[in-house]
């Protein structure tokens, strides 16, 4: 039954993907949103005996390879951490499954699409029932690749599949980081499964791992390659570029892959590999930072863009720069439940615009969007909940879930901490900001639209609303419910030892005793975020414009997403495409093809061609040849005879 | 000065050699430098006999050996044989083609 | 003075000097001309006096036979031929076809390159005269010169002993008178042709008797030889230049002769009608 869950999801990507041409679409949504509402259920019901019951246990189902002593097997572990997760994708999944069949309901290759899908469900779901790293590596790969195919899933799209490409390539880069530590690891620990390396973590401490002579303490070491990987896969600054423009894909597919599973894979690994990085003080600072930078980036970024789906994303990068900066606080637990929150109501704020799309026939543009609140009241009240969810507004689920790291921020009294604190305050600002300002300038005033795509403009269809409804009562519900749960006094109960975390860490526990205006100040900063965005773009409309004016080379700045972009173009793209130009022309068309076959070709008849000139048919051009010939001879006999 | 006479005289077997051999390598020149007429073609053969001939008569006044210029006598006879046959195979050309220019004669080629 | 070398070389070496430089410069000249200069006539010319002057070496080397036949043969018969087809021919002043320069060098490299392998083995192997006036060069010196030695002597003996013997013979021979029988005849021709061969070992011939001694008897095949190819050379001429004219009358004595079978032949008394 367990097993079925990852199962049941790869099944249907097999069979609608083999069959995708003769199967029609409907089919193909009803194999696989079966299977999938199949594997949520099995999923929430293992998550809950897990909860309830205590039930642990680790499923080997095959063997992988065995080189030497490295022995890899297929196998499911089955605790607290990952069926929580597998729970989230679960249902996260299938809610977007279902939402595809109406947003999706014109396209040509929809089984394709669904099958992408369901594929990508497989592998996110080896990727967190893994109990060792290479497993949870082929899941970490699997999902890079389908979210290519998912990004690019529009390939004729030139932008589409550029950022497929894009995102891919970035990738890449983490996951060679990622590597690198599974390579380490296997050099320090001598195995790859969990349990084996964190149960010999506290023989190797302090030992050094030595790279073409330079030292490096291990644990450090290990975890920083770890957590590059989680830097490419959770999009924290440095790797972050992709995210954007992934937003190039069909929203059903930022939703998933986007908001709630793929890029929480890289937080799901950290959480998983608390064993190894609790041991590591430089480690921890170092994702502190980098989560702290994120968060506050993102933000920055975000109150600038005019893509409504890019807000969103810069919104979930932002997000996921919580998250990490809460691992680095050893405060796993409040990690997860601020994923297992935005999961929630990041996707339903995708799922609502990518109704507000589909109703506006694909425009993104929030400029040239407004006064729909009549026209989509539900979808309005959805934002709604969705923004409040994103402010952190009490009652609402992320107001728990990020009050609880920030307050583990301050309660962690080390530097690192109260920097993370200040920067993590100030993205609260941003964040309500920019949320309040998505959704006056999508759904307020008068419509910014043309007027042809006034009557097209419909509430959207049941198969879309439905998942909505269902991801708003998440985002308002599981916040209160399971926080006791999740970073509650007994939360050592709910997660045993999925969480490893040291005694000396107290960040999580001293943030239940933290001050009342360590308390009361991220929510206040929200009200005043959402005040600042309604007095920008509801009240003085014309602040914003002249603030932009006033501030312009800040507002460039921020407008240009901080120059990483141009920055990486200068830097590496450029090199690189110039490395593949000169490989292209000068090694492969020039050396390769012109000793291959262009060049045998080409010799062969330019040798024919010159030796041709010799049959001149004039006499005298013969007896040149034969002189030749005695010049020759007579050489050799005057050699001889010297 | 002085010894620039010294080489030349007295005259020697190399002298005759030197000779005959800058008048075979004319004729060759002749032979394959030559973008006018064929007539000269058959001439720079002639050329080439003569050299051939010229050889043989130093070798055999410098050997005292009569039959080098047996061997001449046998190379004259030849060369008339052969101009014989070139010049009448240049006339019927000519009767058949009307041009004997170098650049017009190039039927062989492939 | 730098004339005072000349006192080194007796008259006759000067004279041969002179002489040689002379004939030799014009032969060089003029067989350069041949070959550039753009009158066929004048190219035909130009080879005539090439020849003039080899004849003019070959007389100087002793070998005025070949040098006169030098003159008959080929300026006589092959230079007049080449003269009689420039003139009958069309032969205008062609332009010379471009020659390019590279051609040019790369022609002028191998025929130099075929000069000096040619003058390579004059150079590096100086010729050396033993003392039997017999050439021979370095490298086969020593290993030769032994064996050849007493061939030599020995030969030198039994010649000696030869051409005493005939002259005995022939100081006999010439006391009786010399009519008699054929074989008679031919023994004194042999008689005279071995005191005529004796008499050129001494040197005492002229070269026209040298020579016809030499090829009426060893090399007699290949002279009746070279005479078949005489004639085959004019048959081929003939063969090949020949041709039918429509436009002239020609007489077939045969066909005429087997046209009409009335024709008969009569013998007609003179005076007497048929």
């Amino acid at each position: 039954m367990i097993v079925a869950i990852p199962l049941l999801p790869l099944f249907a990507s097999i069979i609608v993907g083999l069959f995708s041409r003769r199967m029609g679409a409907a089919l193909a949504l009803f194999i696989t949103c079966l299977f999938m509402i199949i594997a949520s259920i099995l999923a929430i019901s293992l998550f809950l005996s897990v909860a309830l019951r205590g039930f642990e246990t680790t499923i080997t189902l095959a063997p992988w390879f065995t080189v030497g002593n490295l022995s890899i097997a297929w196998a499911m572990q089955v605790d607290t951490l990952s069926s929580v997760m597998m729970a989230i994708v679960c249902v996260v999944s299938t809610l977007v499954h279902i939402y595809s069949a109406g947003y999706m309901q014109d396209d040509a290759s929809l089984p394709r699409f669904m099958a992408y899908l369901s594929l990508f469900t497989f592998f996110m779901l080896a990727l967190v029932s893994a109990n060792n790293l290479l497993q949870m590596f082929f899941g970490w790969e699997g999902v890079g690749l389908a979210s290519y195919l998912l990004i690019g899933y529009w390939h004729h799209k030139d932008s589409a599949a550029r950022a497929g490409v894009k995102a891919f390539l970035v990738n890449r880069i983490g996951d060679f980081g990622f590597v690198l530590g599974i390579c380490a690891t296997y050099k320090m620990f001598g195995s790859l499964n969990f349990s084996e390396i964190f149960a010999m973590v506290p023989d190797v401490l302090g030992e050094e791992l030595v790279i073409f002579n330079w030292r490096f303490e291990a644990i450090t070491a290990i975890s920083l390659l770890l957590f590059v990987g989680a830097m490419g896969k959770s999009a924290q600054l440095g790797l972050h570029v992709w995210l954007p423009d992934a937003m190039e894909g069909p929203t059903p597919v930022s939703a998933l892959i986007h908001a709630a599973t793929m890029v929480t894979a890289g937080v799901f690994m950290l959480c998983r590999m608390s064993g190894l990085f609790e041991y590591s003080e430089t480690a921890l600072a170092t994702i502190t930072l980098f989560g702290a930078a994120t968060a506050f980036f993102a933000a920055s970024v975000a109150i600038t863009q005019n893509d409504l789906k890019r807000v969103i994303a810069y919104s979930t990068c932002s997000q996921l720069g919580y998250m990490v900066l809460a691992v680095g606080l050893s405060a796993y637990s409040a990690a997860m439940f601020h994923l297992t929150t935005h999961a929630f109501f990041k996707a339903l704020l995708f799922l609502a615009a990518g109704s507000l799309i589909h109703a506006l026939s694909g425009e993104q543009d929030m400029k040239r969007m407004g006064g729909l609140r009549s026209m989509m009241p539900l979808t309005y009240l959805l934002f709604w909940v969705g923004v409040l969810s994103l402010a952190g507004i009490p009652i609402f689920s992320g107001y728990y879930s990020k009050d609880i790291i920030l307050e583990s921020a301050w309660a962690s009294h080390t530097i690192v901490g109260q920097v993370a604190f200040l920067l993590g305050n100030i993205s609260v600002f941003l964040t309500a900001g920019y949320a309040t300002r998505m959704i006056i300038m999508s759904f307020h005033w008068l419509p910014r639209f043309e007027e042809k795509l006034m009557e097209r403009v419909h509430e959207s269809p049941p198969a879309m609303s439905i998942p909505l409804l269902l991801l708003a009562i998440g985002a308002i519900s599981s916040g209160f419910l399971l926080k006791d749960w999740f970073v509650g006094e007994g939360s050592g109960n709910f997660w045993r030892a999925s969480i490893f975390v040291e005694d000396y860490h107290t960040a999580l526990q001293d943030a239940h005793h933290s001050p009342r205006w360590v308390e009361v100040l991220p929510l206040f900063l929200s009200v005043l975020g959402i005040a600042a965005g309604f007095l920008c773009y509801q009240i003085f409309t014309s602040l914003p414009a002249r603030l932009a004016r006033i501030l312009r080379p800040i507002h460039q700045f921020l407008l240009e997403k901080w120059y990483f972009d141009k920055l990486y173009n200068l830097l590496f793209l450029r090199s690189a495409f110039s490395l593949a130009r000169a490989l292209w022309h000068g090694v492969d068309e020039k050396t390769i093809d012109a000793l291959g076959p262009d060049g045998i070709s080409t010799v062969a008849r330019r040798l024919g061609e010159r030796l041709r000139i010799m049959q001149s048919g004039y006499v005298y051009h013969y007896v040149f040849a034969i002189l030749i010939g005695v010049v020759v001879f007579g050489a050799f006999a005057i050699a001889q005879r010297l | 000065m002085p010894s620039l006479l010294s080489s030349l005289l007295p005259v020697s077997l190399a002298h005759y050699l030197f000779l005959s051999t800058s008048l075979f390598v004319i004729g060759l020149i002749g032979l394959f430098l030559n973008r006018r007429h064929v007539i000269v073609i058959l001439m720079s053969v002639e050329l080439l006999f003569l050299a051939a001939s010229m050889n043989f008569i130093a070798f055999s006044a410098a050997l005292g050996d009569l039959s080098g210029q047996v061997f001449a006598l046998f190379i004259l006879a030849t060369a008339a044989a052969e101009v014989t046959i070139g010049l009448a195979i240049l006339v019927v050309y000519y009767r058949n083609r009307a041009s004997i220019a170098i650049h017009d004669i190039s039927d062989l080629k492939g | 003075m730098p004339f005072a070398i000349l006192n080194e070389f007796s008259p006759f070496e000067l004279t041969e000097g002179v002489i040689f430089s002379i004939f030799a410069t014009i032969i060089i000249a003029c067989a350069l001309g041949v070959i550039t200069v753009r009158n066929p006539v004048y190219a035909v010319l130009l080879l005539v006096i090439a020849f003039f002057s080899s004849a003019a070496l070959f007389v100087m080397q002793g070998a005025e036979f070949l040098g006169l036949l030098l003159v008959i043969v080929y300026v006589g018969a092959i230079a007049v031929l080449f003269l009689f087809v420039v003139m009958m021919l069309d032969i205008r002043f062609v332009a010379r076809a471009k020659l390019q320069r590279k051609h040019l060098q790369l022609a002028l490299l191998v025929a130099g390159l075929l000069l000096f392998e040619l003058l390579a083995v004059v150079i590096i192997d100086q010729p050396r005269e033993r003392a039997d006036n017999k050439l021979t060069t370095s490298a086969s010196q020593v290993t030769a010169s032994q064996a050849t030695a007493n061939q030599v002597s020995a030969n030198q003996v039994s010649s000696s002993q030869v051409a005493a013997s005939q002259v005995a013979a022939s100081k006999k021979m010439i006391a009786k008178p010399t009519v008699g029988l054929v074989k008679d005849i031919l023994a004194k021709k042999i008689r005279e042709e071995e005191l005529a061969r004796e008499e050129a070992a001494k040197g005492l011939l002229d070269n026209t008797t040298e020579l016809g001694l030499l090829v009426y008897s060893e090399y007699l095949v290949i002279f009746e030889i070279a005479g078949l190819l005489l004639l085959l050379a004019m048959l081929g001429a003939i063969v090949l230049t020949h041709r039918k004219r429509d436009d002239v009358l020609r007489q077939n004595i045969s066909t005429q002769h087997t046209r009409d079978e009335k024709a008969r032949l009569v013998d007609i008394e003179p005076r007497s009608g048929v």
